[in-house]
């Protein structure tokens, strides 16, 4: 069992969408390893999505969040967490609920400790006025790696070898309501109630981004490409993420999906029955994790999109929003 | 296995709505008829090659872009008349600049005749089939139907397939079989939307909502030779096994309530819930449908009498905003 | 026979901002308030028990029994009721001022939903709603093996149990009621969010508190770790709600009243966020077993200096101030804690966010707590 030191600066930033529009955003920056006087350089320079967490079966993470400040509203002093969405059987000093144990304030560090035990997809946020801090971006992915890994040098999303896959791709879904981003950079204050989202994002993008590379330069905070490439025949698990604040039905044309599991635990029943489940659309729900694979099919391309269509608009101006491209190649 | 060939023209038409008629988008199996909502039924048997045509409309023409996709079906390959390609290829996302146009090969009116889409019937169940360019636009404008894919031998007396949805051992046989799409309408946006001009899907705020293109009471009604030719009332007598066959069409969710009944899903999105390894069936009294997604159920009323199946998100049973109407539907049970 | 009665009649429910709104309930008796949600009835299975509810509004109100199998008035199955040849009930109703008799026996335990099948568009959302708790035939709340959610054999066991009832509230649309203006769906836009009838921080209160007459049932989940601890969840608005509880998954035993299971066939699965679907009821089994950490066993990171930290933002928490269980260590002068014994306390809410604030104010609406106590006497969690 390894250890894992992931040091996290929470501070705030703009992403950038097809219109040409750029949006406030909180959000979390990667840091680990970055000297202490060089950390205040990630000022404002927070990505969405935050930067994956990732872990085996077992391994000891270390995870601090250093409370890096938000340079573009400096009068704003909010404090920050992480919680691990999910986690079982956590206790309150590492959940990440500020009204139930520990947020940091700015300048501040504060180390949680997680030692997973249940492979899976989860996801991490900020709880800290959750309903803010998450539409302004400081949310992740989370990646528990099972221990069959290493015993068989293959890939596999649970202890089974029935969950064997040749790669992994991130469907993280959000919305983005341009006016709380626009209220909150300008001092304002803004009524939940009213939210109504004009960008539907994969991977905090929006079609067409979704499919340019994670390092294109016209993302500099937003490093997660939503591209699905993969050889015929190639096994491939798509990690489903919602952690927007409306239900999403995802549909790819022509490729059917074997869901394995829901909510970082294999599909399986209280006696050990398999009861992972075929579907043609993948319904998920705030807060849920899907983990679905499929097998590639002759080579070609296969979109991937929202079947609630009104989502894949660009702000109601052209289509794009939440969709994406599986590219299946010939074998080489 | 046979060949089934089904050449669809898509038209502007007018629907009917209790207190409005709007203009629509749809498919007829007619040449140059009127269009229909849902589009003509498509029925296969497992094995049977399917070739959906998407025939150029001469006089009642869209002026945009049309396409078919079948999700749920793998394999699909086109093929176009008269300018190629005259040997069918498989089904691609379409692009201009680098950005996807439409999500398959489609029918350009500048210089099409026909498009043919191609695939076989591999699983039995119950399928859309709905515009692939502009979907936002196309499909809440009506350009959807189903296609019903039988078990082979499940209409011959004797046969262990006879009269199931999904084959012997699957839990799924019926008395009688009723299909229920479930869709929602956008009356301003019908009455709004133009060919080739982007309609913002930000303004869609749906106030109609329909199963079999009707709105509650016309559900009720018999089935018709109208623009919304299908109906929606369920007579069974007790002890029979009603299959409600639900596909969600719609962009909303929905939560399809069996009146007080309770029904067991045998099949999700047209997979089986029973295998030879393991009975996943469970009962409910109301299923919620994602967008596109699809149920079977069977419902076996035990007491005469009639209920009311209804979309459970209650705002849904209204027409002008008023109760009755909308997503309801009617099951008489009789002795 | 048991035999229930419930009142229609109208009243005001209170929201934690200050908010008082106009809504329509059930209540136990003539003279008691109506209440949001209606009173809970507990039923044994084989057992025939009648529901009299007597009208006290101005429109016909009618309950219909979801999963309930032939209920019936005056001997006969209940059927959809006609005024002018349009529907107006989908079940027998009360008229104004009368009264209608339901009897049925039901065959299966669970959870089930109650509700007004008259008018529901508006009469639902009005408050019209309640939950129904069937017990096996075998119950027996002393027997370890009997005290199950669907009989013995069926791994639905419970040390405690909980019941949460999901709702919505436009204000507006409630006054329009009060107002006897005309009732437009279209101009749906919920601002409070409700578990048991409540909001956030209501949620947390006990039951039966003076201040909230309307809503007797808070929705605060106790027990202790390695309890099973059952929650029912009902799903009684028209929309759809992701709700998450903290600290563990739960297990999802049954659907709608009926047990996820096909002989020997468990079909039970496990999930972080489960969708509440409207209508629709969920059975679920959570079981925190902790860590493990104790002063003699430390946690292996070290506690900064609160003073460095923030605790009670809002000027409270319920933070103990240790990460043991049982334990109780500093909170920073000037904020107050509300925990008692050291217990933890791991956020229940809907993962739509924008449901956890009193008319888009953190915090608030559908959100409670699941607290786990070093130790909790056994009459807490216990449905009557």
């Amino acid at each position: 069992m390894a250890t894992v030191k992931k040091r996290f600066g929470a501070t705030d930033g703009w992403v950038n969408m097809p219109d040409g529009t750029s949006h406030y955003i909180f959000g979390f920056v990667d840091i680990t390893g970055v000297p202490e006087n060089q950390i205040f350089q990630y000022r404002g320079k927070a990505t969405l999505l935050a930067p994956l967490l990732e872990a085996y079966e077992g391994d000891e993470v270390y995870l601090t969040l250093t409370n890096l400040g938000l340079p573009s509203r400096p009068d704003l002093d909010d404090t920050h967490t992480i919680h691990w969405h999910g986690f079982p059987n956590q206790i309150p000093l590492w959940d990440g609920v500020p009204e139930a144990s520990i947020s940091v304030p700015v300048g501040r560090d504060f180390t949680y400790y997680y030692k997973p035990l249940d492979p899976g997809t989860y996801i991490h946020h900020c709880h800290f006025e959750p309903v803010e801090h998450i539409q302004m971006g400081m949310i992740g992915p989370v990646t528990v790696r099972p221990q069959l890994e290493k015993e068989l040098g293959r890939k596999f999303a649970y202890n089974d070898e029935n969950t064997a896959f040749d790669r992994e791709a991130l469907i993280f879904l959000t919305e983005l309501d341009p006016k709380p981003h626009h209220l909150v950079a300008n001092v304002q204050e803004f009524d939940w109630t009213e939210y109504s989202p004009e960008y539907w994002l994969i991977n905090g993008r929006s079609y067409p981004d979704t499919v340019k590379p994670a390092d294109d330069p016209s993302f500099p905070q937003q490093p997660f490409s939503a591209l699905v490439e993969a050889y015929e025949g190639e096994k491939v698990l798509l990690r489903f993420v919602n952690i927007g604040f409306q239900q999403h039905c995802i549909q790819i044309l022509g490729i059917p999906l074997k869901v394995v599991g829901l909510d970082a635990q294999q599909l399986r029943g209280y006696n050990g029955e398999d009861i992972s489940c075929w579907r043609d659309a993948i319904y998920i729900a705030a807060g849920q994790t899907v983990d679905a694979i499929f097998t590639a099919p002759r080579a070609g391309i296969y979109p991937l999109y929202n079947r609630n269509h009104y989502k894949n608009t660009i702000a109601g101006t052209a289509f794009g929003g939440m969709v994406t491209e599986i590219r299946v190649l010939s074998k080489p | 296995m046979a060949t089934v060939a089904k050449i669809l023209q898509v038209a502007t038409g007018s629907l009917s709505l209790p207190g409005k008629i709007i203009p629509f988008w749809g498919f007829t199996d007619v040449f140059v008829g009127n269009p229909q909502n849902p589009g003509p039924l498509i029925q296969a048997t497992v094995g049977d090659q399917l070739i959906v045509g998407l025939m150029h409309n001469y006089i009642k023409f869209i002026g945009e872009p049309l396409s078919i996709i079948f999700p749920g079906q793998e394999n699909v390959m086109v093929r176009k008349i008269p300018w190629g390609p005259f040997i069918y290829e498989p089904v691609q996302p379409q692009y201009s600049l680098g950005k996807m146009i439409s999500l398959t090969n489609y029918l350009d009116e500048k210089q099409d005749i026909i498009i043919e889409y191609s695939f076989t019937a591999t699983k039995p169940g119950i399928y859309l089939y709905e515009s692939g360019t502009n979907p936002e636009k196309q499909i809440q404008m009506g350009l959807y139907g189903i296609i019903v894919v039988r078990p082979v031998g499940y209409n011959i007396l004797d046969h262990h397939n006879h009269k199931t949805a999904y084959g012997a051992g699957t839990n799924s046989g019926y008395d009688l079989e009723k299909i229920l799409v479930l869709s929602e309408i956008d009356s301003i946006m019908h009455n709004n939307v133009r060919p080739n001009v982007y309609y913002d899907m930000l303004k869609f705020k749906p106030d109609y909502w329909v199963i079999n293109g009707r709105s509650f009471p016309d559900t009720i009604s018999e089935d018709n030779t109208s623009s919304q030719p299908y109906g929606s009332q369920i007579s069974c007598r007790v002890g029979q096994r009603v299959l409600l066959r639900i596909i969600n069409a719609g962009f909303q969710n929905h939560t399809f309530y069996l009146g007080g009944l309770v029904g067991r899903v045998v099949a999700e999105d047209s997979f089986p819930l029973k295998t030879q390894s393991l009975d996943a069936t469970y009962e409910k009294t109301g299923v919620t449908l994602g967008s596109g997604q699809r149920m079977d159920i069977i419902l076996t009323p035990t007491t005469p009498g009639e209920y009311y199946l209804y979309d459970r998100e209650y705002h849904h049973l209204v027409n002008n905003d008023q109760f009755p109407g909308g997503m309801m539907t009617r099951i008489t049970v009789n002795n | 026979m048991p035999v229930i009665d419930l009142w229609a009649k109208d009243g005001y429910l209170s929201t934690p901002d200050g908010n008082s709104i106009y809504f329509w309930g059930f209540s136990k008796s003539e003279t008691g308030p109506a209440q949001l949600p209606g009173p809970y009835i507990i039923a044994k299975q084989e057992e025939t028990i009648t529901v009299n509810l007597y009208n006290k509004l101005s429109e016909p109100v009618s309950i219909s029994f979801p999963g309930q199998p032939v209920v019936t008035v005056g001997g006969q199955p209940v059927q959809p009721q006609y005024s002018d040849g349009q529907l107006l009930s989908f079940v027998n109703h009360a008229e104004p001022g009368g009264m209608v008799s339901y009897t049925f026996t039901p065959s299966y335990p669970g959870t089930f939903i109650y509700e007004s099948g008259t008018n529901p568009h508006k009469q639902v959302p009005m408050g019209l709603y309640g939950g129904l708790v069937v017990r096996p035939a075998d119950y027996n709340p002393n027997v370890k093996e009997y005290k199950t959610a669907y009989g013995a054999g069926t791994n639905t066991e419970f040390d405690r149990e909980y019941l949460l009832i999901t709702g919505e509230i436009d204000p507006d649309m409630h006054q329009t009621v009060e107002e006897g203006k005309p009732y437009h769906v279209s101009k749906y836009l919920p601002r409070y969010w409700t578990l048991n009838g409540r909001c956030a921080p209501d949620t947390m209160l006990m039951d039966h508190v003076d201040y909230l007459p309307h809503q007797p049932y808070g929705s605060i989940v106790m027990g202790q770790p390695g309890e099973k601890i059952l929650m029912r969840y009902i799903g009684a608005g028209i929309d759809n709600h992701p709700l998450h509880p903290h600290g563990t998954h739960t297990r999802v035993v049954a659907v709608d009243g009926r047990l996820l299971k096909n002989g020997n066939v468990d079909l039970s699965y496990k999930r972080f966020t489960v969708l509440v679907g409207a209508g629709q009821t969920y059975d679920q089994i959570y079981q925190w077993d902790g860590l493990g950490y104790t002063p003699q066993n430390p946690i292996p990171t070290t506690l900064p200096n609160l003073r460095n930290m923030g605790i009670g933002d809002a000027g409270w928490t319920m933070w103990s101030g240790s990460p043991y269980l049982g334990m109780k260590g500093d909170i920073p002068v000037g904020v107050v804690s509300y925990n008692e014994f050291g217990e933890y306390y791991f956020m229940l809410h809907s993962h739509e966010e924008l449901q956890i604030t009193n008319w888009g104010e953190f915090p608030g609406g559908m959100m409670t707590w699941v607290a786990i106590y070093p130790s909790l006497s056994h009459d807490v969690g216990v449905l009557k």
